[in-house]
């Protein structure tokens, strides 16, 4: 057996033809539009349930509502992982009719955020102001946090679209301040989510919960471990098991196909003159096409991820060999 | 249309980043320098409209709607100071600048001290010592593991001791007055680097995943959203 | 017969349904309730918790009212207004208002024909407290630590020997340079891709400061590529000092010393650009680095040099330790920066750390034991 040349042969793979055959092995699921069942962990499963007992609670105490609050503290670079997490999150609140609060903490995120907010609003025929509201941006981050402590209008004083925020919105009449809100979650691709555990639990022991990319995740477990933190989505397996979740809701909620029950949401309805809604109450078709495939974002990315992983799992224990081939034939010479 | 078309545009400068891949070439460039330029321009808008005006004028023109004459008078001093960090244009004037820097600087630093201390220091070190309530060095669930030997009982039984020594041997890892030969620093040394390199090690696959991930949205963007939408309009 | 049980029956239908109407009369229904106001502790003054227990059955009361109101310039302002059905459990509302010392009215009401009438009033003025009691052992943690470095530094500047062990990694520095010189290859340092604002910029530029003095020494070139502006003007002089205290203030050239782009990839392009070309024998990749940590590791070891890594970012420190040679993590970088400079604030800090550490160690391993024996007062009052 030629040692040298099997240790040379497998330590030396060019580069092109690696990326051309991990193009091909991820493109392939993405084409075959395979989705990816995922196991879901407890980290995931904690804010499902939180949201769940906000739900319950809202339930429970019509009069005392709690709302929650989303931060999209995420540019449009992090939206890989970021985008299915916030989605499946604004369709479960809208789902279980709770009133949602949000900002975005990065300057590139605001427009974006604004769009998926509304975006997933007309999914559930909701209405801006009554039951959710976007304050444009949260800058700067620490009298952000501390605006909430007493209330939000006093740094928000405008919401995105620049009206006042104390006369305006009932949402904001109720939902002002840390008391109101069941759950803060900050999605993001920074560290600013140690920042919110820092501020809105450190000090006001408000519930946080965070969405972030897998390069942060790792970070976060001390904070999860702590119990600073309720629960935690890391990067994109995170995301799809919360949309894995929220799908299942869904469907025994609406009880009816996707397709379907968008398409006949706004039949009936005539928008008034003075459309309060932020979206059209229509739906064209690449648009229903749109909201239908964002529903398995994360688990399409999951299949593809998948085969990524063994593919470079195999590499790594093909390099490994060549190298202990190569050492063995060192040795020996 | 719209739709259609400006997905489209998002494709082709998709494609257009990823042919830095092959060589530099003019196409990339120019996506590069678009995407500077509009992060540019859209940074002006939002920092007129969701910063300037939500943050400055709004509460400024309420304060003095309202007759609140402190708080007017409190707005007006805060964008005095805010307007002297703009001397640090100016060569004459730019000493005017350290007041509202030191005010900024000084504000941050000192309000960050007690929460970080809180919560990334003796919270932890809580979590360390006892979760929910019961002790991380749990005799019960060691005793349980060996009444009842399984992988669940295993891991309820280690997992809290196996935190414990990595805290403390991490610790004592970055602790620099101790002599190198000494016991502590040497014994402790090895499973320190064991429980930081498992760390660094679940690290880099996470970050590897995250790395695919924005590889896997692109193609997802390319495949299954702009090409259906392709399909549906012209097809 | 049948016509007088028929009249019998009618008269006791009749009496019956006057009986109810007695009933009805006798029975007034009494609204009670207890109705509690409480200010929140350690706040700022503007927090309050409003607690209502229904002390009707269900069925005599089935629902109340709850008006609360803020008392502005001797005007009631009415700030929440509900509806409590009475399923016999408490309500315990958390509420706040914008201003401290705020006089705070709530009223019960019950229904009674049509009409909303009040039966209970309670009212509470909110305090803000000036300590927050529950953060009290972050805030003694605090002054103990900051006291530390005060008295630390002071003995550093006093000139009292603080002794700070070798960090292992520096031996591998001196290795490296020695390394580059025999091979006669350049040596390139790079300062991270962060603001001289950055902790870890500074620490490596006093790493560059004993790394220019090597290379000043044994006669080696050296390049320092820069990202950011005001690093440079920075690193320039670092360096300059540097040889100028081996010696050889005539080795230094300005135009080693350079801005080699200021984007993020910009600067990885241009770095890996000059790792090719001039094939250094030595690459220091000290300080803050982000996604361009592989791509400028991965292309050094390409050419055959020797790297010694070191950054504080915990996300890229598993890229070093993958690509590198020697990595120092974390805080060895600024151990290591204190050990070579012996900057006072430097090292003072240091060892404040260190013995701020070292108290946090036996206070966690003490309530690791009392916890073991159920005593849980440490992390009820200090970890928690």
């Amino acid at each position: 057996m030629n040692l040298k040349k099997i240790s040379e042969f497998l330590l030396n793979f060019k580069k092109k033809y690696i990326y051309l055959v991990m193009f091909v092995l991820i493109s392939t699921p993405l084409v075959l539009k395979r989705t990816q069942k995922t196991y879901e962990t407890k980290e995931v499963k904690s804010i499902y349930q939180k949201i769940e007992e906000i739900y319950q609670h809202n339930q429970d105490n019509p009069e005392d509502k709690l709302a929650i609050f989303i931060s999209v503290d995420f540019a449009p670079s992090t939206k890989a992982e970021c985008d299915p997490m916030m989605n499946a999150m604004l369709r479960h609140a809208f789902l279980r009719d709770i009133p949602v609060l949000g900002w975005a903490g990065v300057p590139q995120g605001i427009d974006y955020g604004l769009e998926r907010f509304n975006t997933i609003a007309k999914e559930y025929n909701k209405k801006y102001g009554e039951d959710y509201i976007y304050l444009g941006y949260a800058y700067p981050f620490l009298q952000a946090a501390l605006s909430l402590g007493t209330d939000v209008r006093i740094f928000s004083s405008t919401d995105y679209y620049g009206k006042d925020t104390y006369d305006n919105y009932p949402i904001m009449e109720k939902f002002n301040n840390y008391n109101k809100l069941g759950l803060f979650t900050s999605i993001t691709g920074t560290s600013l989510a140690e920042g919110w555990i820092q501020y809105a639990n450190g000090l006001f022991n408000q519930e946080v919960a965070a969405g972030v990319t897998a390069v942060n995740a790792s970070r976060l477990y001390p904070f999860l471990q702590s119990g600073q933190l309720v629960g935690m989505m890391g990067g994109l397996k995170g995301a799809a098991e919360y949309e894995q979740m929220v799908e299942r809701l869904e469907k025994k909620e609406i009880k009816k196909d996707i397709k379907n029950y968008l398409s006949g949401l706004y039949k009936n309805y005539e928008a008034p003159e003075d459309n309060p809604r932020k979206y059209d109450t229509s739906y064209t078709k690449t648009e229903l096409l749109k909201s239908i495939n964002s529903r398995k974002m994360a688990r399409q990315g999951m299949a593809a991820q998948k085969i990524a992983h063994f593919y470079v799992i195999a590499l790594i224990i093909i390099a490994n060999i060549g190298y202990l081939l190569k050492k063995r034939y060192e040795s020996r010479r | 249309m719209g739709l259609l078309a400006w997905t489209t545009i998002g494709v082709i400068l998709t494609l257009a980043i990823f042919s830095f891949l092959i060589k530099d070439n003019p196409l990339y460039k120019f996506a590069e320098h678009l995407f500077v330029g509009v992060s540019v321009g859209y940074l002006l808008v939002v920092t007129y409209t969701q910063l300037f005006i939500p943050r400055v004028y709004q509460p400024t023109k309420n304060a003095f709607n309202s007759g609140d004459i402190f708080m007017s008078i409190w707005m007006i001093v805060g964008i005095i100071i805010g307007i002297m960090f703009l001397t640090r244009l100016t060569e004459k004037h730019n000493w005017l600048s350290r007041y509202p820097i030191s005010i900024t600087v000084g504000f941050y630093s000192g309000f960050a001290i007690m929460p970080s201390l809180y919560t990334r220091v003796l919270r932890q070190l809580g979590a360390t010592v006892s979760e929910d309530g019961v002790s991380m060095i749990n005799l019960q669930k060691i005793g349980l593991f060996f009444k009842n030997p399984s992988w669940s009982t295993l891991y309820e039984a280690t997992y809290g001791p196996l935190i414990v020594i990595g805290v403390l041997t991490v610790l004592i890892y970055f602790f620099f007055s101790f002599k190198n030969t000494n016991p502590v620093i040497k014994y402790t040394r090895k499973p320190a680097m064991v429980y930081m390199m498992v760390g660094f090690g679940a690290a880099f696959g996470y970050t590897f995943m995250a790395r695919i991930s924005l590889y896997v949205d692109r193609m997802n963007f390319i495949i299954n959203e702009w090409w259906p939408l392709v399909r549906v309009k012209l097809f | 017969m049948r016509k007088y049980i028929i009249l019998f029956l009618i008269s006791l239908l009749v009496f019956s349904a006057f009986a109810q109407d007695t009933n009805k009369l006798d029975k007034e229904i009494t609204p009670k309730a207890e109705l509690v106001l409480q200010d929140r502790a350690n706040d700022g003054g503007t927090g309050f918790t409003l607690t209502f227990k229904p002390l009707n059955k269900p069925e005599e009361l089935k629902t109340y009212f709850l008006r609360i109101y803020k008392e502005v310039n001797q005007e009631e302002i009415l700030i929440r207004e509900m509806k409590v059905d009475n399923r016999g459990q408490t309500v315990k509302m958390p509420m706040s208002v914008q201003k401290a010392d705020t006089n705070i009215i709530a009223r019960a009401y019950y229904q009674k024909d049509g009409e909303v009438i009040e039966f209970k009033e309670q009212s509470l003025i909110t305090k803000g407290e000036w300590v927050d009691t529950a953060r009290l052992s972050a805030f003694i943690a605090a002054i103990l630590f900051i006291s530390m470095i005060f008295i630390y530094v002071k003995k550093a500047r006093s000139g009292e020997e603080l002794f700070v062990r070798r960090i292992p990694g520096l031996g591998e520095i001196n290795d490296a340079i020695g390394r580059a010189t025999e091979m006669g290859k350049p040596v390139f340092y790079i300062p991270g891709t962060s603001t001289i604002r950055d902790v870890a910029t500074l620490a490596s530029l006093n790493i560059l400061r004993s790394v220019g003095k090597k290379v000043a020494e044994y006669t080696t070139p050296m390049k320092v590529l820069i990202q950011r502006p005001l690093v440079l003007g920075v690193a320039q002089e670092v360096v300059q000092e540097a040889y100028m205290s081996a010696g050889r203030p005539d080795l230094y050239n300005e135009d080693d010393v350079y801005l080699a782009a200021a984007g993020q990839f910009a600067f990885a392009s241009a770095a890996q650009g000059a790792m090719v070309r001039e094939k250094p024998g030595a690459v220091f990749l000290l300080g803050m680095f982000w996604a361009e940590s592989l791509l400028l590791a991965e292309t050094a070891n390409s050419v055959g040099a020797i790297q010694i890594a070191g950054t504080d970012a915990t996300s890229q420190i598993p890229f070093f330790i993958a690509a590198c040679d020697y990595t120092l993590i974390g805080e060895e970088l600024y151990a290591a920066s204190a050990y070579l400079s012996r900057e006072p604030k430097l090292l003072g800090t240091l060892k404040a750390q260190d013995y701020f550490k070292g108290l946090l160690l036996i206070i966690t391993i003490l309530a690791l034991f009392l916890d073991l024996v159920g005593v849980e007062i440490i992390v009820k009052y200090i970890l928690s």
